[in-house]
């Protein structure tokens, strides 16, 4: 047994003796780490759909015809001052034409009848705005100034989404952190029972001169194995489940607007991640037991 | 070797253990210290091992500065000396054998050479038949002698006994101070022995050192205590 195979073979005879604490304590990771993947799933998903939402919600600013181009740039300053505004972006009669026309797939050809100077559309302001800032207000504001003919924007609906999902995200990070607290306290009582039963052990080897280290190293390691063993399960769900469940829906939730993430390589990042807190959470758990109820007396 | 200086010690909850010690001890001394209960022995061990540190004064061991140890370097000045306590402190899972290996695995001595020193040692304390036996199917004095082959196997400079025959009947405390002595003898170890026993430090004369109540009250250099009370 040599100086590095020691702290393993010790950790394994640790986990070995106390099976029942050693299973409960990898349950406790695996079903933090089982929702904490349900829930990285959805708002990584959520969080592409509301980034692809999101580039939907600016605000189109029709600017009136008999507008000239001095009061055109009047305008963008205007619309720039306005707390919040991010972007402002000039799209002319023929873009907005172009877009109209877009918008019609195949059959919007018909409307290019109206190039030119029969054009009824008008030239138009995109004006995006900062996250945080009530869209709503700044869209009435810009209403109010000179040279504007209509304002349009997303609307509320959009908007709800968008708190919604965003609401599922930090819910789910909450019960997320709350069960890892869970988790860890478990470990920490495991980990105090196996240091328990051998604190003759312990006073021996401080007796005899064994670091610090060389005391603590086979109980971290012990933390480490519940949580990378609490981890296998969920990463095993994730992976195959995810592939399942996007083959199933095609990659795509109810409409093309809500699309999943591919498959590969989201779901090797997520098992990494999920590996990365199991183990983070064991050596966590670990190490509040050892310096707890190992004294650091001289 | 040792050497303790105007060393006072009180403890964090107001009670003074020692006063004004001063002690040398030359390498290779066999030593006893003796005293009754609550005289400072223990505190005085304690402050030797570096469990505690010295309110007044230094206490130094083969030229390191005890009280001004670093919390770290604690571990590796204990490989310099073996403390023997009189609760034997074996592991009961582990034969005599890797008993007394653990000691050497802590310091990361190479496989073959610690194997080499265990069988050393256990020959040395006289134990070497019993090698693949477990604490429990041992003796007391048996179980003293591995302590002692665990306490040496280090090949400290500096060896504490504490009561280590505070368990055992007559004849067999007279074999583990022959056997201290041998250690004495053959490694050239310095041995601090402390007791109440009167009857040992008459028996095996040695210098004695008398605490009592945290005062050195005698050292006699060529042994022999009288009980004054």
């Amino acid at each position: 047994m040599n100086r590095f195979t020691r702290p393993f073979k010790e950790a394994f005879m640790g986990l070995y003796r106390h099976v029942g604490m050693t299973f409960s304590s990898v349950f406790a990771v695996t079903i933090t780490l089982l929702l904490m993947a349900l829930f990285l799933v959805i708002s990584l998903n959520v969080k592409q759909i509301t980034d692809i939402v999101k580039s939907d919600v600016q605000i189109h600013v029709q600017i009136m015809n008999t507008l000239d181009e001095a009061g055109i740039a009047t305008l963008n300053t205007n619309i720039s001052t306005i707390d919040g505004v991010n972007t402002i972006l000039f799209s002319d009669k023929d873009a907005e034409l172009d877009k109209f026309i877009k918008s019609f797939g195949t059959e919007g050809s018909i409307f290019e009848y109206y190039r030119g100077a029969d054009n009824p559309l008008l030239n138009a302001y995109i004006v995006t705005i900062k996250e945080g800032y009530d869209i709503s207000f700044i869209s009435d504001t810009i209403a109010t100034l000179y040279g504007v003919d209509k304002v349009n924007y997303g609307g509320e609906n959009t908007i709800r989404l968008i708190e919604f999902m965003n609401t599922i995200r930090d819910g789910g990070l909450i019960l997320t952190l709350v069960l890892s607290v869970l988790a860890i306290f478990l470990i920490t009582n495991t980990i105090k029972i196996t240091i328990q039963a051998r604190i003759d052990e312990i006073q021996i080897m401080r007796i005899i001169g064994a670091t610090s280290n060389f005391i603590r190293s086979p109980f971290l390691l012990e933390g480490v194995i519940i949580g990378i063993l609490g981890a296998l399960v969920p990463i095993a769900v994730t992976v195959y489940g995810y592939q399942a469940l996007y083959q199933v829906l095609n990659g795509v939730l109810i409409t093309n607007l809500f699309m999943l993430r591919p498959v590969f390589p989201f779901v090797y990042q997520l098992a990494y991640l999920l590996l990365i807190v199991g183990i983070t959470v064991g050596l966590v758990g670990s190490f509040i037991s050892v310096t707890r109820f190992i004294r650091w007396k001289r | 070797m040792l050497k303790i200086k105007d060393v006072s010690k009180t403890y964090k909850n107001g009670v003074n253990a020692l006063y004004n010690v001063n002690l040398f001890v030359e390498q290779g001394e066999f030593v006893y210290i003796i005293g009754p209960t609550g005289s400072g022995k223990s505190t005085l061990i304690k402050l030797i091992d570096a469990e505690e540190k010295p309110t007044i004064g230094t206490v130094e061991v083969a030229g390191i500065n005890i009280g001004k140890l670093r919390f770290g370097r604690i571990p590796y000045y204990r490989r310099h000396i073996g403390v023997i306590y009189q609760d034997f402190k074996l592991l009961p899972r582990k034969t005599v054998f890797e008993n007394v290996m653990f000691a050497l695995q802590v310091t990361h001595m190479p496989l073959l050479q610690a194997r080499q020193r265990v069988r050393e040692v256990l020959e040395l304390v006289g134990i070497s038949e019993k090698a693949n036996h477990f604490p429990d199917q041992l003796s007391g004095g048996q179980q003293q002698r591995v302590v002692i082959a665990r306490a040496i196997a280090n090949k400290p400079k500096l060896l504490i006994a504490d009561e280590p025959t505070g368990n055992l009947d007559y004849n067999k405390t007279a074999e583990i101070v022959q056997l201290l002595e041998k250690i004495n003898r053959e490694e050239n170890t310095t041995v601090l022995m402390v007791t109440h026993d009167v009857n040992v430090v008459n028996s095996f004369r040695k210098r004695t050192i008398a605490l009592d109540e945290g005062h050195v009250i005698a050292d006699l250099p060529d042994g022999g205590y009288h009980n004054h009370e």
